[in-house]
C-alpha cells in the first residue's frame, strides 16, 4: 500500500468533486493511492470517473 | 569503532548483513550472512607482511579510487577489526595457478583460503537502522567535465587527496602535473537542489560546511593558493558555522554567487575556464582555475529495499527512512523496537549522526532496561473459527503485525507487541473475526444508533480519527469556531478503522450525510492505513451508486488537528449538502439497505 511501490507512468483521467459538483482533469498511478483535493473547493472528496472506452472499431 | 570493538557487551559482525528479521520488539530474530574474510581475525595482526607480496592491484574504494590496494588488504588504517581481508574475486588463490604468496608471508599462519560464508540467527529485543548514505555521481552532469578533465574531483576525492593519510601524504597537487595548483574552485550544489532528474531536489545539508571547511584548510596550509567558491547560497545554519563561513571569507576564501553553466579546459595548459553569471552584480564573468572541486551530495544507498522490506520500514520520497513522527519521535520507525541513527534517515553531518545515535541508543535502552513493553488495550483479536484465512488482514496491517496461511489454512495471528490498533484489519476483515479491543463493531454501531436514535434526518454522522480530525474539532472548539450543530462524532483510532458497515449502517438508520475523516496522507499516524480508508470510501461510491444512493452522500475530508479552521469550512460544506438530501431520499435509501441492517452485528 507504500505510496514508494515501484510507480508506474501517470495516467490522465477525469475526477469529480462530490462536494461542488466539479469534474477536473487529473491524473493517476496504477496501485498508488495520492491525496487529491479539488482546484475549485479544496475538498478531498474526489471520485474518479470510469471513462467508457469507446468500443473497438469493427473491421 | 575500536572501543564498540572493545566493549564486553557488544558483539560486532563484520562483512555481514541482514537477510531476514521475524518476530516484533523485545523478540526480534535476526538472521545474518556474514561473507567469509580469509584471515583468522584474532590471529592476524595486521602486520601487512601478506599484502607486501600480494601481486594482485585493485583500485582502492576508501581511497576514492586514488590510491591502489592488494588483493589482501586492510579496508582503511583504523578499520574494525585490525585485520586483513582478501577480495576472493580478484585473489588468484590456489587455483587454477598456486599463488598462496600471503599464506607463506603470514607469519601467524592466519589465512584461510577455504573460508566459508556463515548465516547465522541472533535475537534481539531491539534493532538500530544506521545504513547511511552514498555519495552522488557526478557523471550526468557533463558540462562539469568530470569525467573529461584530470583536474576536475569531487569533493570526497579531494578530501582523500589531501588527508595526512591518503595517496600523497596530504600534499594538495593537481593530478595532470602533480604540482600545486594556483586556483582551485568549489562548484556547490552538484546533484543536489536539483530539479530536472539528474540529481535530487533535496539540500544534501553538509556540502556547504565540507567546502568552508576545505576553504580554511587550503588557505591555512597553502596560503598561496587562491580559493573560488560558486553557490547558489550558503547555508551555515549550525552552531558556530556562520562564524565558521566568515573566517572563510576572512582567510581570502573568494564566493561567487552563481553557478557555472560550464567548465571547459585549455588543451595546452590544462587549466579550467568556467563562465557564470555573477547573481551579485548580474554580470556574466569568466574565471580560471587550475582545479575544480565539485561539492556533490549525498543520496539514499540503492540497495535499501532489502532491509526496507524485511524490517517494514517507509521511506520519504527523498528515498531515506522515514521516521514514525517528525517532532515527537523522530529517531523511532513505525515499526516497533526499530530505531535510526545517521544519515540512513535523511543527511545530516558526524554530529548531528552521533546526536541520533545517542538518542536511538537511549529510545533502544529504555525499552531494554525495563524488560517489558507497554502496549495501549486497543489492539486486535482474532476469532479463529471466523477466519477464511483470506490474508487481507494481513496486508492491511501497516504493521506486518499478522500472519496468516491460505496454504496450510492456519488462521490469523496477531503480534499483540507489534499490532498498533488501527483497526485497518478489522475493517477490511469480510468475516467479522477480528475484534478491535475498546472499539469493537458493537461499540461504534451503538454510538450511531444513539445519534440517530432522534430526528436523524438533522444529523450528519461525522467519523473522526484520534490524532487529526478529531484533535481539529477540538482546535475549532477552543479557537471559538462555530460550525453546525447537526455534526455528530464517532471516534476511531484511525479513518482505517472505519467498516463500510459503519456507514451503511447510518444510512440505513436514515443519516442523510455521512463523514469519513482522517489525518492527511503525510500525517497518519499508522504509517499508511488513511490509505485504505480511501480505497474503501471508493468502493462504497460506486456500491451506493448501484443501490441508487446519490455517492454526495458520503463524503472523505483529511483534516489535521491544526486545522480547526478546516474543519469549520468542511463541516458548513457538508451541512449545505445536508438540506439538498429530501425525506423521500432518506426513505429509499433505508428500504435499500434494509437487508444491510439485519447484516450488521446484533447487540448483546
Ligand atoms: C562528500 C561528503 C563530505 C562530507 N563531509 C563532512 C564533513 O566535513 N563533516 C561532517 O560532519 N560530515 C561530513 N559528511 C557527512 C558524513 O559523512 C555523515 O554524516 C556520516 O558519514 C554519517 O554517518 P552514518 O554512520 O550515518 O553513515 P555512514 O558513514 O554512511 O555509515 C553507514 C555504514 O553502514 C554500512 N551499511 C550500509 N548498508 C548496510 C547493510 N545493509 N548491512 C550492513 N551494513 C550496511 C555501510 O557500509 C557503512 O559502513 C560528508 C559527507 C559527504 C558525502
Ligand atoms: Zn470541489
Amino acid at each position: 500500500m507504500s505510496d514508494a511501490k515501484t510507480k508506474g507512468p501517470r495516467i490522465p483521467c477525469r475526477y469529480k468533486c462530490l462536494r461542488c459538483g466539479l469534474v477536473w482533469e487529473g491524473s493517476y498511478v496504477k496501485g498508488v493511492m495520492e491525496e487529491l483535493s479539488c482546484p475549485s473547493c479544496a475538498s478531498n472528496s474526489q471520485r474518479r470517473l470510469k471513462e467508457k472506452k469507446p468500443p473497438a472499431e469493427k473491421e | 569503532m575500536a572501543d564498540v570493538a572493545r566493549h564486553p557487551r557488544i558483539e560486532l559482525h563484520t562483512l555481514a548483513t541482514v537477510e531476514a528479521a521475524s518476530g516484533s520488539v523485545g523478540n526480534f530474530k535476526v538472521k545474518i550472512r556474514q561473507k567469509p574474510r580469509y584471515v583468522d581475525v584474532d590471529a592476524c595482526t595486521a602486520c601487512g607482511d601478506c599484502a607486501k607480496v600480494c601481486p594482485v592491484l585493485l583500485p582502492n574504494e576508501f581511497e576514492a579510487g586514488l590510491m591502489t590496494k592488494r588483493a589482501i588488504h586492510q579496508l582503511f588504517p583504523q578499520a574494525v577489526p585490525a585485520a586483513y581481508v582478501i577480495d576472493m574475486d580478484h585473489c588468484l588463490g590456489t587455483n587454477p595457478i598456486a599463488c598462496g604468496k600471503c599464506a607463506e608471508a603470514c607469519g601467524v599462519h592466519c589465512i584461510d583460503y577455504d573460508d566459508q560464508e556463515k548465516v547465522f540467527e541472533v535475537e534481539v529485543g531491539t534493532i538500530i537502522v544506521a545504513t547511511g548514505q552514498d555519495v552522488m555521481d557526478p557523471t550526468p552532469f557533463e558540462e562539469y567535465g568530470y569525467t573529461r578533465y584530470e583536474n576536475v574531483l569531487t569533493s570526497l576525492e579531494f578530501e582523500r587527496l589531501i588527508s595526512p593519510l591518503g595517496p600523497t601524504l596530504g600534499h594538495l597537487i593537481k593530478l595532470s602535473d602533480r604540482t600545486l595548483p594556483k586556483t582551485v574552485a568549489f562548484i556547490q550544489c552538484v546533484g543536489s537542489r536539483c530539479d530536472d532528474g539528474r540529481g535530487k531536489p533535496y539540500c544534501s545539508n553538509i556540502c556547504c560546511m565540507n567546502t568552508i571547511k576545505d576553504s580554511l584548510l587550503i588557505r591555512d596550509h597553502w596560503p598561496d593558493v587562491e580559493v573560488k567558491i560558486f553557490y547558489i547560497d550558503i547555508r551555515a545554519f549550525g552552531k558556530g558555522f556562520e562564524d565558521m563561513y566568515k573566517r572563510s571569507k576572512a582567510a581570502g576564501a573568494k564566493y561567487i554567487r552563481g553557478i557555472p553553466g560550464e567548465v571547459m579546459e585549455d588543451p595546452e595548459t590544462k587549466e579550467l575556464i568556467l563562465h557564470v553569471e555573477n547573481g551579485d552584480t548580474g554580470r556574466l564573468e569568466e574565471h580560471r582555475a587550475e582545479m575544480v572541486i565539485l561539492s556533490v551530495g549525498m543520496e539514499a544507498p540503492a540497495d535499501m529495499r532489502k532491509l526496507q522490506t524485511i524490517l517494514n520500514l517507509q521511506k520519504t520520497p527523498d528515498g531515506f527512512y522515514l521516521e514514525a513522527h517528525p517532532k515527537l519521535l523522530p529517531v523511532d520507525a513505525a515499526t516497533k523496537g526499530v530505531f535510526f541513527a545517521g544519515t540512513a534517515e535523511g543527511p545530516k553531518d558526524v554530529k548531528d549522526s552521533v546526536t541520533q545515535a545517542s538518542a536511538a541508543a537511549a529510545r533502544a535502552l529504555r525499552l531494554m532496561a525495563e524488560g517489558k513493553v507497554h502496549i495501549p488495550a486497543i489492539t486486535s483479536t482474532i476469532d479463529e473459527d471466523l477466519c477464511k484465512f483470506c490474508e487481507v488482514c494481513a496486508k492491511a496491517c501497516p504493521y506486518g503485525a499478522i500472519t496468516v496461511d491460505r496454504k496450510t489454512k492456519k488462521p490469523a495471528v496477531v503480534a499483540e507487541a507489534a499490532c498498533a490498533g488501527c483497526g485497518t484489519c478489522g475493517a477490511e476483515c469480510a468475516t467479522g473475526a477480528i475484534t478491535m479491543k475498546h472499539f469493537t463493531d458493537e461499540q461504534i454501531i451503538a454510538q450511531v444508533d444513539a445519534m440517530l436514535a432522534d430526528r436523524p434526518e438533522e444529523k450528519i454522522v461525522v467519523f473522526a480519527c484520534n490524532w487529526c480530525s478529531y484533535a481539529g474539532g477540538d482546535f475549532a472548539g477552543v479557537s471559538r469556531l462555530q460550525y453546525p450543530p447537526t455534526m455528530r462524532l464517532v471516534r476511531t483510532m484511525c479513518s482505517g478503522r472505519v467498516d463500510k458497515k459503519f456507514v451503511l449502517h447510518a444510512f440505513a438508520k436514515g443519516a442523510p450525510v455521512v463523514l469519513v475523516s482522517g489525518c492527511h496522507y503525510v500525517d497518519c499516524h499508522y504509517i499508511d492505513a488513511n490509505r485504505w480508508t480511501q480505497k474503501r470510501v471508493e468502493r462504497l461510491w460506486d456500491q451506493l451508486e448501484r443501490k441508487g444512493i446519490r455517492p454526495e452522500r458520503l463524503q472523505l475530508e483529511w483534516i489535521s488537528s491544526a486545522e480547526g479552521a478546516k474543519f469549520q469550512t468542511v463541516m458548513e460544506a457538508i451541512e449545505k449538502i445536508r438540506r439538498t438530501v429530501t425525506p423521500e431520499e432518506i426513505e429509499h435509501t433505508k428500504k435499500v439497505l434494509e437487508k444491510n441492517l439485519l447484516e450488521v452485528p446484533i447487540l448483546v
